[in-house]
């Protein structure tokens, strides 16, 4: 990652330095946190201290168009595990593995492409040709990066070459992207996916484990594979194309997207009886039953639409999906597979309808209906949310009181995010959040309730 | 019923006859004072000024953000564009009003322009005491607004205002006061919907641009929250050729707008 980030920075410093870039214009955040993980058994001890830093850089190249530098760094430390670390300061593998370093965007923008109506943005940037807020059914070049509850929308900058090309009244955006970004969760959010596997892989084993009845007991040991990064060698580059105008006053787009699920899928299980170990002493025989995981390869087309009703703001999208054939092995769709894990290559739709409005009284109100978040790629996984948000300013607009819902109508799982931010002064807020979920026990938001927390912290712009 | 309309008749009638015997009265109508402030100061086809609009609660500076304007009138649509250039949390953060309630955000972490939607007019602009509709008076563009003349005196007229749209309706009235020696609307009142005077708008330091006179400085104060927002105008330029792809997503799209 390290020689990554020094790369684009060479590269971006050779280029400013030989075109002659007017002066570079610097800016940036700097927050500190306390976040404490309330279903913790010592929650207050292992309160999370956190600090980070985004800087941002970004200049002009003449009239022919601008580039910027986005670096991140944060640092998270259980307090508990603080003074141990001042203490034992010559440990710096320990400090390093909670150093976060992050190349955020690194783009050259080229304006006017030949004279032409054309615009080229070349780097590691933001690609969201979706319309609802915050999440759209054309995911695929929105990886997420998540640690905790709140941070579940933010996503990361994607590497590749975006086109917008405008011939007459048609908006044109083309992004091809060489090199895969996957989901970066960190190891909170990993657990509960984990224990959600595990949970899973019950179900599997005590489906599986039925096929050997017998006087003999036969314990089978999963095995998993972990996924391999994907690469674009065998299915050509990822790809984005949307073609929008404006017709009436609504904006219409077609879109069609290539790309993989950023997370990775069981896409294989099976064994090998040769591999059946029998322990004579104990009587028990243990077969290994291999999981393959992988990145599917995944398409779509659809539409989008935005506009305005009345005073409201409406948007909508539809995406037919296409995972690639033959991806999922056929014993995936079998009856000792649990239903929602029956992954096939059927096609399936998804899309999203939404509205916001500000109330005379200055509330803004935002709901949205969702059919499929964006982890949910096969069409078994498909589920429907809504979600919604809202916010206040008060104290003469310097405190805002904001709050999120999602609620699952399927597995009746739903996600809590009230937060208050204060501005203390030019450039300086503190802000408090929460993160609080529930639901049924099959439901994903179930398994997050470890995740639920509180969190303080301050932030300084400068 | 019927005596009840031919009394309601009777007093339009009356309305009208008064209104038309005020009116004759002045030797300008509010409309006339009106049209000639415009004629003075917002007779310009197009308009780029760049803005440092800093909010203060009581006297403690809240927020300090630069912004990049553009504008331009097409028959009867004002179309503008806006950029902020700083701070950090909101650079990049781009509005562009197509008129007829076409209006685009483009927020940079998502790459993207989107929709927003005409209540959004109603509410505060970026955390100011402008909301969106208030900023058509910094240009002077008083085009939804009908006005009333309602006194002078050697140095003022005073108008009421009003708009000609219920939709745009969000004060009960909009007071102007209009200095006599220079046509320059020295301060604009806001009373709230519920009749209580909510916000003072005063210009200061009016400098003449070529053919325009505009001031260097704006003041906006919501009297009901101790809260303002003083808005200082730099370099503005007048009457330039901005070409209608300026006005547009591919230009909100782009980091700097170049014109």
């Amino acid at each position: 990652m390290r020689k990554q980030l020094i790369l684009v920075l060479s590269c971006v410093l050779l280029f400013t330095t030989s075109v002659g870039v007017s002066a570079a214009h610097v800016s940036g955040v700097f927050t500190g946190e306390f976040r404490v993980l309330t279903e913790e058994d010592k929650p207050v001890e292992n309160t999370v201290a956190g600090v980070g830093v985004e800087i941002d850089i970004d200049g002009e190249v003449g009239d022919a168009g601008s580039w910027k530098l986005g670096l991140d760094a944060a640092f998270h430390q259980p307090l508990n595990k603080v003074r141990e670390n001042i203490w034992d300061a010559g440990d710096t593998d320990a400090a390093e593995e909670n150093l976060t370093l992050e190349l955020d965007e690194a783009y050259l923008d080229l304006y006017s492409i030949g004279g032409r109506a054309v615009d080229v943005r070349l780097g590691k940037q933001y690609v969201d040709v979706g319309v609802g807020d915050g999440l759209t059914a054309f995911h695929l070049t929105r990886p997420i990066q998540a640690n905790y509850l709140d941070e579940m929308q933010n996503t990361r900058a994607v590497t590749g070459v975006r086109i917008d090309a405008f011939p007459k009244d048609l908006h044109i955006q083309a992004f091809i992207q060489p090199r895969v970004t996957l989901n970066k969760t960190g190891e909170n959010i990993t657990t509960v996916y984990r224990k959600i596997e595990q949970n899973t892989m019950g179900d599997l084993l005590a489906g599986f484990g039925g096929q050997f009845p017998g006087p003999g007991e036969v314990t089978i040991v999963p095995q998993a594979h972990p996924a391999i990064p994907p690469t674009y060698d065998d299915d050509g580059w990822g790809l984005t194309l949307k073609a929008s105008k404006l017709v009436g006053s609504y904006d219409l787009g077609a879109v069609y997207q290539r790309g993989y699920g950023p997370d990775p899928i069981l896409y294989m299980f099976g064994y090998d009886l040769q591999e059946l170990e029998i322990d004579s002493e104990k009587g028990q025989a243990y077969l290994p039953l291999h999981l393959h995981q992988g990145h599917l390869p995944l398409q779509k087309i659809g539409l989008t639409a935005e506009g305005t009703l009345r005073d409201a703001g409406i948007w909508a999208e539809l995406a037919y999906n296409i995972p690639k054939a033959g991806f999922f092995d056929k014993g995936l769709d079998s009856e000792i597979v649990p239903k929602a894990y029956r992954f096939t290559d059927d096609k399936y739709i998804t899309g999203l309808v939404g509205m916001d409005y500000f109330l005379k009284n200055g509330v803004y109100v935002n709901g949205q209906i969702i059919r499929g978040f964006p982890q949910e790629i096969a069409k078994s996984m498909v589920k429907t949310y809504l979600v919604g948000n809202a916010y206040q300013d008060f104290l003469n607009s310097r405190l805002r009181v904001e709050g999120s819902a999602v609620y699952c109508f399927d597995d009746k799982g739903w996600m809590l995010l009230p937060e208050v931010v204060y501005q203390l002064k030019k450039d300086m807020q503190v802000f408090g959040k929460l993160g609080i979920s529930g639901g049924d026990e099959e439901s994903m938001f179930y398994h997050m309730k470890d995740l639920t927390q509180a969190l303080i912290g301050i932030s300084i712009s400068f | 019923m019927r005596k009840f309309g031919t009394l309601l008749g009777t007093l339009l009638l009356a309305a009208v006859l008064a209104a038309a015997g005020t009116a004759s009265c002045f030797a300008m109508s509010g409309q006339d004072v009106l049209d000639r402030v415009k004629e003075e100061y917002g007779d310009f086809q197009s308009q780029v000024v760049t803005m440092q609009i800093k909010t203060y609660d009581g006297e403690t500076l809240v927020s300090d953000r630069e912004v990049v304007v553009l504008s331009r009138k097409v028959g009867d649509v004002n179309q503008s564009l806006l950029k902020f250039t700083s701070p950090r949390d909101v650079e990049g953060v781009g509005l562009l009003d197509q008129g007829d309630d076409i209006m685009y955000m483009y927020l940079p972490e998502f790459g993207k322009a989107r929709r927003i939607a005409g209540s959004a007019k109603s509410g505060s602009f970026m955390g100011t005491d402008f909301t969106y509709s208030d900023m058509s008076f910094i240009s002077y563009d008083t085009s939804d607004y009908e006005a009333q003349l309602l006194s002078e005196n050697d140095e003022a007229y005073e108008l009421e205002l009003s708009t000609k749209s219920d939709k745009d309706k969000f004060y009960e009235k909009v007071m102007m006061t209009v200095a006599k020696n220079n046509w320059f609307p020295t301060q604009i009142v806001f009373y709230n919907l519920d009749g209580r005077l909510e916000k003072e708008l005063t210009a200061y330091d009016v400098t003449k641009y070529g053919d325009y006179k505009y001031p260097q400085r704006l003041v906006m104060k919501n009297v009901l929250a101790d809260h303002r927002t003083e808005i200082i105008l730099e370099k503005p330029e007048f009457d330039r050729n901005l070409d209608e792809s300026l006005f547009t997503i591919r230009s909100l799209q782009r980091t700097r707008i170049r014109y």
